[in-house]
């Protein structure tokens, strides 16, 4: 059966920034960069030390990333977040102290109407991020 | 231990959005409206109230969350993309034909240098999508 994760595009930044998500998040992080790649000959020298694929892997939490840009460039949104479920109060005020560090704590954790602990947040290269812990939830 | 998953914002289309997503990739969608849970409905202009607050759509492993609500003025950008990985070359040519309905194919399914079939689209609701089938 399928799965699916989010993959987020940077800017040559993506090394710095998949390092600090496993800072945050914990896992095992592979960077492969183009110029260990088979791209390596098709592109100019100076992005061979840039991220042609990167996988952060925690458990069933899968995050990749790349370097590479598309002919459009990088439209930076805000319709499309990074939702982290989490399974202890513990866990979720780690994550949300963590990951919040040099950016926007747009909105704290506080218990929501639905009972539940959440968070939202933009991080320090402008991902969104919602947090969200459920003590009724039982953990898997 | 925790659980990554996007989640999308919409403009008054999620719901459209969400059963089109159950459509291309099967599963059990929940769909929860504004006008379902009178102490947000209060809060909210009578017209929002068939507005999603919270959708999930649950297939196997894939799980997708939606939404109607949004703080600020939306904004589709392209740094966050979908990506799909398939267990099967029907399961990829599937779920790739299924969701480039109405949208438009970046890149076609094909053999890659990694050893995996690959494709990206963007499908009709601006939401950008990656798909990998690793061979064995």
């Amino acid at each position: 059966m399928a799965i699916i994760n989010s993959y987020l595009t940077f800017n040559g930044n993506c090394r710095e920034a998949m390092i600090f998500y496993k800072n945050c998040l914990g896992g095992k992080l592979v960077l492969q960069t183009i110029g260990k790649s088979p791209l390596a000959a098709k592109m100019p020298p100076q992005m061979k030390e840039s991220i042609v694929h990167a996988t952060l892997t925690r458990g069933d939490l899968v995050l990749m990333a790349s370097d590479m840009i598309g002919e459009k460039g990088l439209l930076k949104g805000n319709a499309v977040s990074l939702m982290l479920n989490c399974k202890t109060e513990k866990e979720i005020k780690k994550y949300y102290t963590k990951l919040s560090a040099g950016g926007h704590a747009t909105h704290p954790l506080q218990i929501s109407f639905w009972g539940a602990l959440f968070g939202d947040l933009t991080d320090k290269f402008g991902n969104q991020w919602l947090l969200h812990f459920d003590k009724k939830q039982k953990p898997k | 231990m925790a659980q990554l998953n996007p989640y999308l914002n919409f403009d008054n289309n999620c719901r459209e959005a969400m059963s089109f997503y159950k459509d291309c990739l099967g599963g059990e969608l929940f769909l929860q409206t504004v006008g379902e849970m009178p102490a947000v409905a209060a809060q909210m202009p009578p017209h929002m109230k068939d507005y999603i607050m919270h959708s999930t759509l649950t297939s196997g492993s894939i799980v997708i969350m939606a939404s109607d609500m949004n703080r600020e003025k939306r904004i589709e950008g392209n740094t966050v993309h979908l990506c799909i990985n398939c267990n099967s070359d029907d399961e990829l040519n599937a779920f790739f034909s299924n969701l480039s309905a109405g949208g438009n194919i970046t890149e076609p399914l094909t053999d890659m240098p990694w050893g995996g079939k690959f494709g990206s689209l963007t499908d009709k609701f601006g939401k950008h999508w990656l798909f990998n089938y690793q061979k064995a």
